[in-house]
């Protein structure tokens, strides 16, 4: 039976959800990486689609786990810099704040 | 940024190229549905094998001899269905077999069914092991093929020949491992099979509330887990042969530390039993005592494949949050509040639409949790509540988070790399592990009460490795002083210093934690102000605060436009809450904790406010600065403790006739009369009344509190008298009530 897990599968479910919630799309055009972070969700729609197969698989092919941890560490790289967008904003706010 | 962006994009595109040589398909479903299932159940039964199962036989055979369990009275027709609750591995199949195969039931029934469910309602297929199970049961003996035979029919012609079948006759069906909750599917196949006679009965067995509450039509069956001796006793027969465990005594002692691991589920204990079978080495038997069930080897009916089908059935937003557990020690008591102080700001709680507040949706995920059988022990008061998590549901935590979610214990030595979340629980850990060098460390808490950090070393070396921190909790802990080079850590969202009380001050460079959303000061004793410039810090949502000031400020509270949570603990000098009247429009829970100096609560500052918490404030009058009636109270929850100066609720309690659903009062040894708008509060759902001696009586209008669902009146002798069960004088003003307790103690009664 399957004796290793990961998250990689819902790490890039929320992820490709986020990248398609209007506020990334507003922020990516703002800082001018539109086309870049469509980009990535374009690739990561598609790498998704073959997580699951991954998955069973990967007991029989061991380079598939490193393949697998590998999406998943770029999965949560994204995220921090995806949450920077955020930032940029909460600084504004906090500027404004500070006067 | 920009860069960064540029530099995931490519690191993506190479590793998208690279999948492409593993000749992947793609699958394009939700890991919900995935495709692992449990074996097919067959009614056989060796009733020999099962310990420990008499008395729920006992209970569930009385249900399905009363032949109108419901109460309906004589000759109502309607299907009987007795659901069995319980976790996996528990035995809810067993049981159904066991009754399934007593005489008593063949001489009642005169058509047995048995049809195994599991994860797929298919109607079709539902209907087509009901109609193997006719025949099976109809003509043992004959060697006919009805599987292939009904494979061929059209569902048309399947639901009459099932309908000719179960017409007019008793019958009896087990429905067995049920997942279905979509109620259209249950109806469907209910209008086809309710035209048997009356006295018909169906046992359902399920993991999962909402399914045994769409289903049930009694309340639900709920499977409790073995005792230890039968535990035991059931271990004994899996691991020796008949007899052969006499030779062995010092096995047998090892198996009952064994078998405590197993926390009553009986098909854990066959798992651990079975894998110690005719193995009388003793290193063996330690191994299996000292190692976690999800280290040890298991074929794939063990408990370990049984209990992840519940995992597995779990959706994706779920599984992190669920993984979350393993970071808390087994039987830790668990508050919602707390676990969505977790899951928000580590971004696992997703709002479809952009508008339910993530709060409101981490409930949900609670809830739901719950409903798939994983949470236990769960006590709701309202925006409170508390659960805790089995044993075995927390080891299966453990499995699937193994290696991003991890626990230091003493024995910890080594991190992996991949760590996400460290949960620090045994504080002679600190010293021997090794922390990982990777930069992308997201959480760190200390959740166990008397177990924090006092590693100033450690604490600055975290703080400037980690610079995606987003969760830090160093309950129990104490430092002196936080790094300056705290304010770097910019992706930070909860900052918690429970209990610190060697910490006089916060650095000055604090407030520029611009993304913080959660601060946690409380029971920092010696922290001598509340940091300057705390109004900037805009994200702040929960603020939790212990001060030495008598007065705070409400011009830096006036910029935390967020801020949804005040809590002020410990406050012994603070004799008003703020020094001007403005108001906290955001705010909606505030609650009071020993703050032994104030004296009033002007509610008009909170004018969003939901839940009231007030414990210990021996100075405060409710009613001062407060007129009456407030307009627009729009007051949810209010709880009120140790409070010897109350002697009736305040008036202004009217004023949330509209909103109330939750009146919590607790020690208040002068309360005589609780307030006469009572009644008015129609929405009230919950009401608990303990510890209030001098309270001789309730209104005796109560049955206007038509939405009263959970009364509870404890260590009040008077009002317990009157109020019995049953024989009590005033019974029947309450006896409408749905959960009603009257008596010393809860757990007392649950026992």
């Amino acid at each position: 039976m399957d004796m290793v897990e990961s998250f990689v599968f819902d790490v890039a479910n929320s992820l490709l959800g986020k990248l398609a919630s209007y506020a990334y799309e507003e922020a990516s055009r703002a800082y001018g990486v539109y086309d870049d972070l469509q980009r990535i969700k374009d690739t990561l729609s598609i790498v998704r689609g073959l997580l699951l197969d991954a998955e069973e698989k990967k007991n029989r092919q061991h380079a598939l786990c490193e393949w697998l941890r590998q999406i998943q560490n770029i999965c949560y790289d994204a995220e921090d810099v995806l949450d920077g967008f955020e930032l940029q904003d909460r600084r504004k706010q906090f500027l404004e704040a500070r006067g | 940024m920009s860069r960064q962006i540029k530099e995931i994009r490519d690191r993506l595109d190479k590793v998208a190229a690279d999948g492409t040589k593993f000749g992947l398909v793609r699958i394009h479903v939700e890991p919900g549905l995935s495709v692992h299932r449990r074996e097919i159940t067959y009614s056989h039964i060796d009733t020999s094998s099962v310990i420990g199962r008499e008395n729920d036989k006992e209970a569930i055979i009385q249900l399905l001899m009363d032949s109108d369990p419901q109460g309906y009275g004589n000759g109502h027709r309607s299907l009987c269905v007795i659901p069995i609750l319980g976790i996996g591995g528990l035995g809810k199949t067993t049981l159904a077999k066991l009754v399934y195969n007593d005489k008593r039931i063949d001489e009642v029934f005169q058509l047995k069914m048995w049809a195994c469910v599991s994860v797929d309602f298919d109607i079709r297929q539902i209907v087509i092991k009901i109609m193997n199970s006719v025949f099976a049961s109809a003509a043992p003996s004959v060697p006919i093929a009805p599987q292939e035979d009904s494979n061929h029919c059209d569902i048309e012609q399947l639901q009459i020949h099932l309908r000719s079948k179960l017409s007019g006759r008793k019958f009896i069906l087990v429905l067995d491992d049920v997942w279905n909750d979509d109620r259209a599917k249950w109806i469907e196949l209910e209008d086809l099979i309710k035209v048997g006679a009356g006295g018909s009965k169906i046992i359902v067995t399920t993991r999962s509330n909402s399914v045994a509450s769409m289903m049930g039509t009694v309340p639900s069956y709920v499977l409790e887990g073995l005792s230890q001796e039968d535990s035991l006793s059931l271990f004994v027969k899996w691991a020796f042969k008949d007899g052969e465990e006499e030779k062995f005594p010092n096995l047998v002692e090892i198996g009952k530390e064994i078998v405590k691991k197993c926390a009553g589920v009986p098909l854990a204990v066959r798992t651990l039993g079975s894998s110690l079978f005719s193995k009388f080495d003793l290193d063996k038997w330690l191994f299996v005592r000292d190692h976690e069930i999800w280290n040890l080897e298991q074929k794939k009916d063990d408990i370990l494949p049984a209990l992840k089908l519940s995992y597995d059935q779990m959706p994706s937003y779920l599984r992190q949050c669920f993984a979350c557990f393993s970071l808390y020690p087994k039987d830790y008591t668990f508050n919602v509040v707390e676990m969505t102080i977790l899951w928000i700001p580590l971004g696992l709680v997703q709002s479809k639409n952009g508008n339910e507040k993530l709060e409101h949706i981490a409930r949900e995920y609670i809830h739901e949790l719950h409903s798939r059988s994983l949470l236990q022990d769960f006590k709701d008061f309202g925006y409170i509540c508390e659960f805790k998590v089995h044993d075995l549901i927390h080891d299966l935590a453990m499995y699937v988070a193994k290696e991003e979610f991890v626990m230091v214990v003493s024995h910890t030595r080594n991190i992996s790399e991949q760590a996400k979340h460290l949960s620090i629980v045994e504080k002679d850990s600190l010293d021997k592990v090794l922390f990982p060098n990777s930069k992308s460390v997201r959480t760190i808490l200390f959740p166990v009460e008397g177990v924090g950090l006092d590693n100033e070393t450690l604490l600055y070396t975290w703080v400037s490795k980690y610079k995606y921190l987003r969760y830090v909790d160093f309950n129990d802990s104490l430092f002196e002083t936080l790094p300056k080079s705290i304010a770097k850590l910019e992706h930070l969202r909860v900052l918690g210093l429970k209990n610190n009380s060697k910490i006089r001050r916060l650095p000055h460079s604090i407030f520029k934690l611009y993304n913080l959303q959660v601060l946690i000061l409380s029971g920092c004793t010696e922290l001598e102000t509340l940091p300057r410039g705390l109004g900037k810090m805009v994200s702040l949502q929960h603020l939790f605060i212990t001060t030495k000031q008598s007065v705070l400020s409400l011009t830096e509270f006036i910029n935390l436009k967020h801020l949804q949570v005040l809590a002020f603990n410990h406050c012994k000098n603070m004799k008003f809450l703020f020094s001007r009247a403005h108001q906290l429009i955001s705010l909606e829970t505030l609650s009071l904790y020993k703050c032994g100096s104030l004296e009033s609560l002007p509610l008009y500052i909170f004018p969003n406010l939901q839940t009231l918490i007030i414990i210990d404030c021996k100075m405060l009058n409710l009613s001062l600065n407060n007129k009456i009636p407030i307009e627009k109270l729009r007051l949810k929850h209010l709880f009120i403790r140790d409070f010897p100066g109350l002697l009736t609720l305040p008036g202004w309690i009217e004023g949330a006739a509209e909103t109330l659903e939750t009146l919590l009062i607790y020690e208040l040894p002068n309360l005589k009369t609780l307030s006469q708008h009572l009644t008015t509060l129609t929405h009230l759902k919950r009401l608990h009344i303990v510890g209030c001696p001098q309270l001789i009586s309730l209104p005796s209008d109560m049955y206007h509190l038509t939405a009263l669902e959970d009364l509870v009146i404890e260590d009040c002798p008077e009002l317990c008298r009157k109020f019995k069960p049953q024989s009590g004088e005033y019974w029947p003003m309450i006896s409408h009530i749905k959960s009603v307790f009257i008596g010393k103690s809860r757990e007392q009664e649950e026992e």
